[in-house]
């Protein structure tokens, strides 16, 4: 019986990509695009720069570690919820917000791990060979640090796509509307509308981003990291 | 080119590593700081690129005080050569070299003919090795490319912190033969750092031995073997295995141990082929390991010219000079020339062959004893090969 209601909800499934297809398509893109691209896009331009500077000044990495880490233990609905009461309404705007302060933390932390991975006597032949401080940064640190701050992009795009579908419970769009309105109606094959184009997106950015990553590190420095 | 006045050091936590050094060092000069781990010579040299700061005192450039130079400056004009090689591994070698250059804005072409003048100053085909990374190359060719990175934009001056540390021995002492070369051809003024007396004593015009901070000797390398200034430098070279002096060598120690040999009851002709396959003109006669004497080509020759058969026992001959393998080396030496023979044996208290000292074997223990000065040994090199012209 369970399994003939599976092929029933399968086939409902269907029909209704079928059916709907262009505003399916719209929910994907608009998923990507304002609930992942936009967000953790943003987070990348913030925590890139504020990773490095806390490798320079340990104060400043105690207070952006200490708040990511605070934001990143917020349940990922409440965090979304509380902006509402914020100030910026229902819809994608909270959503963008979340999302943002959410993809922060992982971006952060591995820009400043990988910069502090950087070999000491690496950095010493760098400074002793007459590169500014910037040079070193530009010309060493971040080049080295590379595949360690896409590791962090890719964990941070990942989280953002999953939690993007809860951001419909704040009045948001996306895949997430199907799932919420599935729910509400009690219509199983509305949920998988929503539940499987995010999981497989999910699964396609980490395979992706996993390439890009590699794609991104040096040659030089795969050798490098290879034989160590 | 660069001189210590009255520097010292002292690290957080109040360890003094280096304790009111004075030091000038002249434009040219090989220099080597020596001494064991926590003596100061790093730091004394990393206080001149200003990677280190000194607690009081103050160090001159070319008379310029070194804290009052822009410091990104100052290092751009001092090659700088570590123990980790340090090359950048996310870049080409060709990349490497360039550095320098780059940072002080040379145009491309002059960075690139730059690149493949001093790759190929050390045998390395630009076209091979230029787009290497330097995961690519051996531990030897990275601190080659380390060496030439620091050479690149032609500075006066050049420090090197342990280059040669991590490498095998053999590789070690290539660089070091090279390193040497490149000196003598750039004429550069080397600041050399290491705790390997050896290395010291091989490279150095100039040896400043370090001990808790402070200079314990500054000599040449053979004012340092001939008069080391206390028990610690002494002990300092002796852990090194410097060559013994000459004087308290002992026969045993120099002699060759597989002399060329034949048994009496062996033929003449088979003597003779022997002396012509080992290019010898006398064989030592041996049975059972005991010395009977010696048969010499000259000796033969009426044999084999009258074609008699007779075997090496009836035409040896007694061996003119032999010692004892603990007789000091002196008199064997006395012997050798008295006796006007190329050759003195070496024999046991049974009578047993122990070796040969022969005078091509004193004249690589006298070279062996004097490698401890390099220039001493130039020396000698330009005096035989000035008495062999004339």
């Amino acid at each position: 019986m369970s399994q003939v209601k599976i092929l029933v909800t399968l086939n409902k499934m269907v029909e209704y990509f079928a059916g709907n297809s262009s505003e399916i398509w719209a929910a994907i893109s608009e998923h990507i695009l304002l609930l992942v691209l936009v967000p953790v896009g943003l987070a990348v331009l913030v925590a890139v720069p504020l990773g490095i500077l806390a490798t320079r000044y340990s104060l400043l990495e105690r207070i952006v570690m200490g708040l990511g880490n605070v934001i990143q233990t917020i349940p990922s609905l409440a965090l979304l919820a509380l902006f509402i009461p914020l100030g910026l309404g229902i819809g994608n705007k909270p959503a963008i917000v979340a999302l943002f302060l959410y993809s922060l933390l992982p971006i952060m932390r591995n820009t400043y791990t990988g910069i502090k991975g950087v070999s000491p006597e690496l950095k010493e032949a760098a400074a002793g060979m007459g590169m500014t401080p910037m040079q070193q940064l530009f010309k060493v640190e971040l080049p080295l640090a590379v595949p360690v701050i896409m590791a962090g992009v890719r964990t941070a795009t990942v989280i953002a796509i999953g939690t993007a579908t809860l951001s419909a419970m704040v009045g948001g769009g996306g895949l997430g509307r199907y799932i919420v309105r599935g729910l509400q109606l009690m219509r199983d094959y509305l949920i998988l509308v929503g539940a499987i184009p995010a999981a497989v997106m999910a699964l396609l950015a980490d395979y992706g981003l996993s390439n890009l990553e590699r794609w991104a590190t040096p040659e030089g420095l795969r050798l490098y990291n290879e034989q160590r | 080119m660069v001189k210590f006045e009255q520097v010292s050091k002292v690290f957080a936590g109040g360890t003094v590593a280096v304790d009111n050094l004075n030091l000038t060092i002249e434009k040219g000069q090989f220099v080597v700081l020596v001494g064991p781990s926590g003596c100061g010579k790093t730091t004394s040299l990393k206080m001149i690129n200003r990677l280190i700061e000194p607690t009081s005192g103050e160090i001159y450039i070319h008379d310029q005080k070194a804290r009052s130079l822009n410091v990104v400056e100052l290092r751009r004009n001092i090659g700088y050569v570590i123990q980790t090689v340090g090359l950048l591994p996310h870049l080409t070698v060709a990349a490497n070299i360039a550095l320098v250059p780059q940072l002080k804005g040379w145009p491309r072409a002059k960075c690139q003919e730059r690149v493949e003048e001093l790759l190929q100053m050390v045998g390395m085909d630009p076209a091979v090795y230029g787009d290497r990374y330097p995961a690519q190359l051996s531990g030897g060719q990275q601190q080659r490319i380390g060496v030439l990175r620091a050479l690149a934009a032609d500075p006066e001056l050049i420090l090197m912190d342990e280059p040669f540390g991590a490498l095998d021995p053999i590789t070690r002492e290539q660089l070091q033969l090279e390193l040497k070369r490149l000196q003598e051809q750039l004429k550069k003024t080397i600041i050399f750092v290491t705790h390997d007396m050896n290395e010291a004593l091989m490279l150095a015009d100039r040896i400043v031995i370090m001990k808790n901070g402070s200079v314990v000797q500054d000599a040449t390398p053979e004012g340092i073997l001939r008069h080391p200034a206390n028990d610690f430098v002494a002990s300092f070279i002796g852990r090194s295995a410097q060559p013994q002096a000459v004087e308290e060598l002992e026969v045993k120690d120099v002699m060759n141990t597989a002399p060329v040999t034949i048994e009496p009851e062996r033929g003449l002709g088979e003597a003779l082929a022997r002396m012509q396959q080992q290019r010898v003109d006398s064989l030592l006669v041996v049975k059972d390991g005991v010395l009977k004497g010696t048969v010499r080509a000259r000796d033969l020759y009426p044999y084999l010219l009258r074609n008699e058969i007779a075997s090496v026992s009836e035409v040896l001959s007694l061996v003119p000079v032999a010692v004892k393998p603990d007789t000091p080396l002196s008199v064997a030496a006395a012997k050798l020339m008295d006796k006007n023979t190329n050759l003195v044996v070496v024999v046991d208290d049974h009578g047993e062959l122990k070796g040969v000292v022969t005078r091509a074997s004193l004249v690589g223990v006298l070279l062996e004893n004097q490698k401890s000065s390099q220039t001493t040994v130039e020396n000698h090199v330009l005096k035989a090969a000035g008495g062999a012209g004339k």
